[in-house]
């Protein structure tokens, strides 16, 4: 008994070994072509056909090198063969030849599972002109893909044959509910209704709605189309924008129009003319949105879950423990949810969190999931309880505020407590993973810290003017004033130009006389008894000064003691001088005349008198 | 001279001054964008490329925070000879930023050499809390201000003659441009001197001269921190400790 027992367990164990290479569909790889032989502008339709793959790669088309491929489409179907099914995956390639002659298409090699398979080669008579008979032409002839392509095929579409000449294109919106709560998703779709063949959809306005949180989903590789009525004719309607709106006011509000720019040809003109332009707008739509109710007052609106995962139970208290928070929306808007957080506690210091957020775009709903990574450090040690997080958000559709608890749960922290060196606390925000200081980094400011000052340009340029100013001033004070400034020629003329700058600031005649007997004394060595008109007169003689002027200099002085001593006689004085412009004396300029004088007198004399 | 012009043109030196030497502390740049885009990617664990990124912003700005995260990236990615270099580059600009000494601690246990470096004395500790202080920068600035204080005050001196104050001016700011003058030039020539390296390739050995035919005294490993202390053609005398020292080709280490 326990044999045979025995004996069945071992053919089913090698029946269960076995079974996966039954089950295992057979791979195959083969390729068509559409004919032998085609003329240079005629296109030839090449196949690959992969049986028994699930979601295949495109195969390898690089060694095509004497034909452009212009065009790609790909196709699945199931067969049912003596009640076994396959699954077949068509990669259609309309490819042009680059040249006439016999033209050879390589084998395509496609590897799955570690194992290569190989297409048969073939070769294709390419002749001038078209080999096709008119009527029969091959595959679609050049012209410029469109995300149309894959749709329900145009060309085998009843309109193709009886494509109008008039443009008959329609844009409508569509929006899931027209009453709705405020953060409530909307699915909001554009769609086309065309009896022209569309070669491209743009954009051409803003597509932002005030009043409305949108996420749009992504611009499709390409569109699927239906058929569908519109005022009683037949159209192929495509769906070509659509997006998530979150209303964030109550009240009536609008979606604008939004304009589209659309590409249209014409089968009756020539394959490569630029598509024709035309423009079309969207209808604006008014929805009535609602103030969630009271209970339900600054909650996130739609369908949400979410939990609380530790990275590990137990953990050293030195290190570092990641709590991760995740919020998953079935519905509703994930980008603008704030995600439950712990609070600090005597036994644990939550850091900022690190949060990730992203939203899925399934076929018309707009999921989405954010997960915030929470660092934990350790006070103490023990087990240390984490208490449970509450999620709370309103249900529009079942009109309840759902409040959602995660499980409360406790961590296992053994070992001592190091002393942080110094106190050196670190930035929050600084934390990145857990672990030692290693995984920390430094954030903020930078600057180049070698770019120093002292190697600027500027910092030598003001160096270098003070340095010379000071060597200057050390010139002036050692050498200048030592040696220089004392040279008689020097002295003499110095005291002329200081007697001229004395002369120039008189103001009162009586200031003239103490800067002449100045001169006379530094001049000529006079005491100040010995300056009078006679001296003066006998030493200027001695140096062959002319009469004039030492008549002049001699009644400038004497007027200018006047002037110092009796000033109500000084004008009388001056006005009897030899030499005087009575004019002059009228006018009141008697001092500058005569100070003018002196100056001129001064200047002649002084070469003279040693 | 008119007073109102002497003091335009202080002011207006004082002014060119002080933006000179700002322009040096605030010349962040555009490598601040970077640096935050790096300690993205470190966040997210791509510390190659957060790497890649420092290294960009290190051809053209040298930053203690630079260094420290270079480092951490190395020790990351498994290049711990390279994370020590990048820690002592971090602590020259930054001698007294205890997070890396720690970090300098942490990757030292990377390596076979224990060798226990010399501590600085009192006085070197002291020079090197001012140096942390007083950055060269501000100090250049100073150096700046003083020496136009001392110019004030010889062109007061030379234009409105001698008084007391006026002389006093000049003495007392004359002796303050040279101790800081003095100051600025050891560091300025410190600053040069770069004698710090980190032994990179393996198998090097301390030799008792300058030269293959001099004895081997020590084998040391890649890691290890150097003084260097002469240069002979291609031949670096360095010490490890009071212990250990010798001769070294110099392309067997890297300066910091």
């Amino acid at each position: 008994m326990k044999k045979r027992l025995y004996f069945i367990l071992l053919g089913f164990l090698v029946l269960l070994a076995v079974s996966p290479g039954l089950a295992a569909e057979d791979v195959e790889v083969n390729a068509v072509v559409s004919a032998n032989k085609i003329g240079v502008d005629d296109t030839l339709v090449y196949t690959v056909t992969l049986k028994g793959i699930n979601n295949p790669t495109q195969p390898d088309l690089s060694g095509f090198n004497d034909f452009r491929i212009t065009q790609t489409s790909q196709s699945t179907e199931f067969r049912f063969v003596n009640g076994v099914s396959s699954y077949y995956t068509n990669f259609i390639y309309y490819l042009m030849p680059a040249k006439t002659g016999t033209l050879t298409l390589p084998p395509v090699t496609y590897e799955y599972q570690g194992k290569e398979y190989k297409t048969q080669t073939f070769k294709v008579e390419v002749v001038q002109g078209s080999a096709s008979p008119p009527g029969q032409q091959t595959q679609p002839r050049r012209r410029v893909p469109s995300i149309f392509d894959d749709s329900d095929n145009f060309f085998n579409s009843p309109f193709r044959r009886s494509q109008p000449r008039e443009i008959d294109i329609q844009l409508k919106a569509e929006v899931s509910k027209r009453k709705a709560v405020k953060g409530e998703p909307l699915l909001y779709r554009v769609l086309l209704y065309a009896r022209n063949r569309v070669q491209s959809v743009n954009m051409a306005s803003n597509q932002s709605f005030p009043g409305f949180w949108q996420e749009w989903f992504p611009v499709p590789q390409s569109i699927n189309s239906k058929g569908g009525q519109l005022d009683g004719k037949t159209y192929q309607v495509y769906e070509i924008r659509k997006a998530v709106l979150f209303p964030t006011q109550a009240g009536s509000v609008t979606i604008p129009a939004i304009k589209f720019e659309l590409g249209l040809v014409d089968d009756g003109v020539s394959l490569f003319a630029d598509p024709r332009q035309v423009f079309r707008s969207t209808p604006d739509i008014t929805l009535q949105v609602a103030e969630p109710p009271p209970q339900a007052l600054g909650l996130p609106v739609g369908d949400f879950t979410f939990e609380v995962v530790p990275d590990k139970k137990e953990v050293d208290v030195n290190d570092i423990l990641t709590l991760r928070v995740k919020v998953t929306a079935r519905k509703g808007n994930i980008k603008t949810l704030e995600i439950p957080q712990f609070e600090n506690t005597d036994y644990y210091k939550i850091y900022p969190a690190k949060i990730t957020r992203d939203n899925g775009f399934d076929q018309n709903t707009l999921s989405g999931t954010a997960e915030a990574e929470l660092p934990v450090s350790f006070k103490k040690t023990g087990l240390i309880s984490f208490p449970a997080l509450e999620l709370k958000y309103f249900n529009p559709d079942a009109g309840i505020v759902v409040t959602h608890k995660s499980s409360a749960f406790s961590i296992k922290v053994a070992g001592v407590k190091e002393k942080q060196e110094g106190g050196v606390t670190y930035a929050q925000g600084e934390i990145i993973k857990k672990g030692e200081d290693i995984d920390f980094i430094k954030k903020g400011a930078i600057y180049h810290q070698e770019d120093y000052y002292y190697k600027t340009g500027l910092f030598n340029f003001l160096m270098a003017i003070f340095f010379i100013f000071n060597i200057l001033f050390l010139l002036k004070l050692y050498v200048f004033d030592r040696y220089v400034a004392r040279h008689p020629a020097l002295l003499k003329k110095k005291l002329l130009n200081r007697t001229i700058n004395r002369l120039n600031l008189v103001r009162d005649y009586g200031e003239i006389s103490p800067i002449l007997e100045d001169y006379l004394k530094e001049k000529a060595g006079l005491g100040l008894s010995e300056i009078n008109s006679h001296s003066i007169e006998a030493l200027f003689s001695k140096h062959q000064v002319n009469d004039i002027d030492i008549k002049i200099f001699i009644r400038i002085k004497s007027a200018s003691e006047l002037s110092r001593f009796a000033p109500q006689l000084a004008a009388g004085s001056a006005g009897a001088a030899p030499g005087g412009d009575t004019n002059d004396k009228e006018n009141g300029n008697t001092l500058a005349h005569d100070v003018k004088q002196l100056i001129e007198i001064l200047k002649r004399i002084d070469g003279r008198i040693k | 001279m008119n007073k109102r012009f002497i003091y335009i043109m202080v002011c207006l030196v004082l002014a060119v001054t002080v933006t000179g030497g700002a322009r040096v502390l605030v010349a962040a740049g555009g490598f601040q964008e970077r640096f935050n885009q790096a300690e993205q990617m470190y966040a997210e664990g791509k510390y190659a490329g957060a790497l890649a990124v420092y290294r960009d912003i290190e051809k053209s700005a040298a930053h203690w925070k630079l260094f420290y995260n270079m480092g951490n990236c190395y020790y990351k990615t498994g290049n711990f000879v390279r994370a020590k270099i990048y820690y002592l580059k971090a602590e020259r600009l930054n001698p007294f930023e205890p997070s890396i000494q720690k970090n300098i601690d942490i990757v030292d246990k990377q390596f076979s050499d224990k060798i226990e470096g010399e501590k600085p004395d009192f006085l070197t500790r002291v020079a090197l809390h001012i140096e942390s202080v007083i950055s060269l920068n501000v100090l250049s600035m100073v150096l700046l201000l003083v020496v136009i204080i001392l110019n004030i005050f010889i062109f007061l001196l030379l234009n409105k003659g001698k008084n007391r104050f006026r002389l006093y001016g000049v003495s007392f700011s004359l002796v303050i441009v040279l101790v800081i003058g003095g100051y600025h030039i050891y560091r300025t020539g410190k600053q040069g001197l770069r004698n710090t390296a980190v032994i990179v390739r393996a198998d090097s050995e301390l030799r008792s001269g300058p030269g293959e035919n001099n004895t081997v005294l020590f084998k040391v490993n890649p890691g290890l921190k150097v003084k260097i202390i002469e240069k002979s053609r291609s031949w670096v005398q360095v010490s490890a400790s009071s212990q250990v020292a010798g001769w070294v080709e110099e392309d067997r280490l890297e300066r910091i």
